[in-house]
């Protein structure tokens, strides 16, 4: 059962405090179809990058896969979706107001080879409005037009400040929520000033980027509800770079802030542990000459290309963590202790659908994988120079040595990513888990019907 | 209410919109089939409405057959274990039988399989007058919901008729047909109707030995089980079919006496009474046929005859029936109208003069209507009393209330002609009288193969039926006809049969226009089981699939102990 913040029997609050404002502020409602979401551009340009080391060849036979040591269990997912919902004038400027659904939820796969959702889906609705910004614009609407719902600037870490499933009273009573996109959700920084407000494509971006960064919470925040309790063995696929674990745990809840920079190494082991992020758009790719063994088709094996990521993250784009200080070190730092390995998934599609493939980054996935899967708690694995020589031991001729038990746990995992290339995942067929299509397409349904019953309530 | 009572959820999308008469669900248990009868309730498990499941589709998650082809058959040539089961959803659209709560259905929340006391209510809004349900079958389920037909539509006045069609060797047609034989029993008994039914016999065993049946429902109960183990039948289906028969079988016993045998004297199976209780024989003289038998039985088809001689008959038998003549005085008399003065009596003579002087009688007419009486009179024999003027009709006041049955088996065609024509126009003549006299009476007559009887080409007796299927159901005559394709059957007798029912049928015969009036449903015909018919019924706003269970009479009989 799916926690859903806040009690859509609150909507109705909701639609009248925008009816409030649209109609003092010669504003409009608006019943929009087309979300920020779909309004953004979808890119394919790639960035080569040049790297410390070149990368360590792995290579699976697929008969080898029929049996496996380790298998994906869970699989973390997260959607979100920015309406435009009302237009607002203060001072002759038109103001966008949106509303923001969003979910992120762990599902399992069941003994009977079925994708479930569990117990720990979080769906939150709130109004997304630059505030701050306005209200020094016009001095009378922070009188005036305060929402009177709770803030979500101020509900960090989140996890810790939304009332829990066991304390229904609490979550009855809970408030609407709204976002002041003005400020940033992660570091509280003032991002939108009134001067601002003039450029409507900014406020607009300036929402999706924070609901996006809400989304990411809630993700993260999931795994810590699943790794809090009901966990089993198992890997845990989480749809997207790994780094948003380092970078948001203090925004989730205080037990796991020590995550944030690995500040806390047993924390950080403990969250880390069975998990994998599962990059299926690929933005920068190595400058080394083994990266180009994943593109060689063989109908035996399948090959991954692995290195000790340092600098090739996902550029963090389109989000609001473009405006975090420190980004890159923060981001170094974490990525220190984790293994990328490249690979193209489904290699024989790339004759299948050649007509369909832009360029070869769009066929090639990335899998990210802490350094908790491999080693153990004692070792040194939050320090960059311990990675760097369990690369140099795991990969002394390029290619990976079995002899080491770091080297048998890579080759387990990879092998269960191996595994999961079929079924093919619709829309993503290249690089998207077929599992976590379904979960996306349960939270989408979900979030969906969210906005429907808000909406059917304005 | 517990979710895991419900069968599926209502789903309400752009592509599936709720509409008054229809919604959709998505399915999660696999035994609920096309054809089904569920509860729509909401949240809280109050019933709103009543549908019928018309369609399901199964529907992947992936978008496009390649995708779905390379997930399973080219990973498998890969040898690569496919680790998760594409989810797939069973969509289904459900058409609205009744609501029955003033609830918008917007509420509908999920679907169910109906309970005893939903189906009542069912029946209460689509049959509210308990004393005008028929038992039509049981609605398709775990256990033997009963279905109805509305009386005065069934037997009039408001509709009439019922014709069941379907492939042969799968118990739909006669069986269903024995199985509304009972039915109309168990009718009788409940409202004291006055019901002739009149059924014709024309394969070996079907309506023979219904009277064979025990006193106590356990003895016909352990005979089902004998039967069934004996067939490998699960126990699940045997239960099911004696809960079924439950519903009858006081009716049946206590009017197991109330059932006529009608037969003719060759008729092997008449000294048996395993067969028949006490049959009665009939045989026909000339002026019992009427001047229509005479004329079905010389007459392949009703047109074959020139207006000269349907003249000449018709004169001859006004004379006939004056001077009591039998089938051999009239044949002797065409033959003596070749030369009067060679007639073998005086009488005989005279009349032929006198005849002459009346008619003018071409030799060329003569001769066929001799040539014909004489194949008549051949082929003819088993049920012709060629001495007699009268002899031993099937006249209306010998049929009795409850069930006659008319052994056609073993008959040639022409003879079944004469006998069904007579009887039918016999039939007729009494529905008129008891509807002059206010007299309150139903009669339903069953044709098996009525194909050979109302063709959509010519026949001998298809003007009877014609006029019992335009008129039956003002003189309250239903006529309840079987054969395996009904779109064989002549436009206007089935135009005017209110209910159809077919069991499983070929695709072609069900691409006839005749089968529109099952809308979606049609499509389920191809797949109906044994003891299972689809049924449109004026009342039923939408069709249904109906069970039955096995003939009874069969069982005893394989049964051996009764």
């Amino acid at each position: 059962m799916a926690l859903i913040y806040p009690n859509p029997k609150v909507f109705s609050e909701v639609s009248e405090y925008l009816r409030k404002l649209s109609q003092g502020c010669e504003g409009s409602l608006i019943h929009s179809e087309v979300t920020e979401e779909v309004a953004e551009d979808v890119p394919i340009a790639s960035e080569r990058v040049e790297m410390l080391t070149s990368g360590g060849i792995v290579k699976i036979k697929y008969s080898e896969v029929k049996t496996l040591e380790t298998r994906f269990r869970y699989f973390i997912d997260g959607v979100v979706e920015t309406r435009p919902i009302a237009k607002i004038q203060i001072k002759g400027i038109e103001i966008p107001v949106h509303l923001v659904t969003c979910g992120a939820g762990v599902f399992e796969r069941m003994s009977d080879s079925l994708v479930r959702p569990t117990n720990n889906v979080v769906i939150l609705t709130f109004l997304a409005l630059p505030y701050s910004a306005i209200a020094d614009l016009d001095s009378s609407f922070r009188e005036r037009y305060r929402p009177q719902g709770l803030r979500l600037n101020d509900l960090r870490p989140l996890f810790d400040k939304l009332p829990a499933r066991s304390r229904a009273s609490q979550y009855d009573a809970a408030p609407w929520l709204w976002l002041d996109t003005a400020i940033s959700f992660s570091t509280n920084r003032r991002v939108l000033e009134k001067e601002d407000l003039v450029s409507t494509g900014r406020v607009r971006a300036k929402a999706r980027d924070q609901a996006r960064v809400v989304m990411r919470v809630l993700e993260v925040g999931t795994l810590y509800l699943l790794k809090s309790g009901g966990y089993s063995e198992g890997l845990i696929a989480f749809d997207g770079p790994i780094s948003p674990l380092y970078i948001y745990a203090k925004l989730v809840g205080s037990d796991i802030e020590g995550l944030y920079e690995l500040s806390n190494k047993r924390v950080s082991y403990n969250m880390l542990k069975d998990v994998v992020g599962c990059v299926k758009r690929i933005y920068r790719v190595p400058r080394d000459d083994r990266f180009l063994e994943i593109f060689k088709f063989s109908a035996d094996e399948h090959a991954f290309v692995v290195y000790p990521m340092s600098r090739i993250v996902t550029p963090l784009r389109g989000t609001e963590e473009r405006d975090i200080e420190g980004e890159e070190r923060v981001l170094e730092d974490a990525i220190d202790a984790t293994f990328s390995a490249f690979t193209v998934l489904r290699p024989e599609l790339r004759f299948l659908y050649s007509e369909s493939i832009v360029s070869n980054t769009s066929v090639t996935a990335r899998f990210d994988i802490p350094l908790p899967n491999l080693v153990d708690e004692k070792s040194d694995w939050n320090l960059k120079e311990f990675v760097e020589q369990l690369f140099k031991d795991l990969f002394p001729d390029g290619f990976i040595n079995l002899s080491r038990g770091e080297g048998v746990k890579l080759y387990s995992i990879l092998k269960a990513v191996t595994a999961e290339r079929y079924p093919v995942a619709p829309g993503k067929a290249f690089t998207e888990l077929y599992p976590v299509y379904e979960a996306e397409l349960y939270l989408k349904a979900y979030t969906k019907q969210i906005t429907l019953s808000f909406l059917s309530a304005l | 209410m517990s979710a895991h009572e419900f069968v599926g959820y209502v789903t309400v999308s752009r592509e599936t919109p709720i509409k008054a008469s229809r919604l959709y669900a998505n399915l999660v248990d696999d035994s609920v089939r096309e054809g089904d009868v569920v509860s729509i309730v909401t949240h809280d498990g109050t019933p709103i409405a009543v549908g019928v499941i018309t369609g399901v589709e199964v529907i992947s998650l992936l978008d496009r057959f390649d995708q779905a082809a390379l997930s399973s058959t080219l990973s498998q040539a890969l040898q690569t274990e496919v680790p998760t089961r594409v989810r797939t959803l069973r969509k289904a659209s459900i058409n609205i039988l009744l609501r029955l709560r003033d609830l918008p259905l917007e509420r509908a929340y999920a679907i169910k399989i109906p309970n005893r006391g939903e189906v009542e209510e069912l029946w209460r809004g689509l049959l509210y007058e308990e004393r005008k349900r028929i038992l039509a079958g049981f609605l398709k389920g775990r256990e033997p919901l009963p279905a109805y037909y509305h009386a005065d539509f069934l037997l009039g006045p408001e509709g009439a008729h019922l014709n069941v069609g379907g492939i042969s060797g799968l118990a739909a047609k006669t069986s269903y047909l024995r199985f509304l034989v009972y039915s109309l029993l168990e009718y009788m008994e409940r409202t004291n109707q006055d019901i002739r039914v009149v059924v014709f016999n024309v394969k070996r065993l079907d309506f023979l030995g219904l009277h064979k049946i025990p006193d106590r429902e356990d003895e016909v109960n352990a005979c089902i089980d004998d039967w069934g183990r004996r067939k490998g039948i699960s126990k699940e289906v045997l239960e099911l079919y004696k809960k079924m028969y439950g519903y009858i079988f006081d009716a049946v016993r206590n009017y197991k006496n109330n059932i006529m045998y009608f037969t003719y004297k060759d008729d092997p199976y008449r000294n048996s009474e395993d067969f028949m209780q006490n049959p009665q024989l009939y045989s026909y003289g000339l002026l019992d046929l009427g001047v229509e038998g005479l004329i079905a039985g010389l007459f392949e088809e009703e047109d074959e005859a020139s207006a000269l001689q349907i003249n000449l008959l018709t004169k001859l038998y006004s004379i006939a029936l004056e001077k009591g003549w039998s089938l051999n005085v009239l044949k002797e008399f065409l033959e003596a109208l070749h030369d009067c003065d060679k007639a073998q009596y005086k009488d005989l003579r005279e009349a032929c003069k006198a005849f002459k002087n009346k008619v003018q009688v071409h030799r060329e007419t003569l001769g066929a209507v001799i040539r014909r009486l004489d194949g008549f009179i051949t082929r003819a024999k088993r049920i012709l009393d060629l001495d007699e003027p009268r002899s031993r009709p099937i006249r209306a006041e010998s049929l009795v209330k409850g069930i006659n049955i008319i052994q056609l088996y073993g008959l040639s065609d022409i003879e079944k002609r004469v006998l069904v024509t007579s009887v039918i126009n016999e039939v007729l003549k009494n529905a008129e009288e008891m509807q002059r006299q206010s007299i309150d009476r139903a009669y339903v007559i069953i044709v098996d193969e009525l194909n050979k009887y109302a063709p959509r080409t010519k026949a001998p007796i298809k003007s009877s039926l014609i006029e019992i299927a335009a008129r039956g159901r003002d003189l309250r005559t239903s006529l309840f006809g079987a054969e395996q394709f009904p779109s064989d059957i002549d436009g206007q007798v089935l135009g005017n049969t209110g209910t159809l029912a077919i069991g499983r049928s070929t695709p072609t015969e069900l691409e006839d226009r005749i089968y529109r009036v099952f809308g979606e449903l049609r499509v389920v015909v191809e797949r109906l089981s044994k003891g299972e018919v689809l049924v449109y019924h004026p009342v039923y706003s939408q069709p249904l699939i109906l069970m039955f269970p096995p003939p009874l009479n069969d069982i005893m009989r394989e049964c051996g102990k009764y």
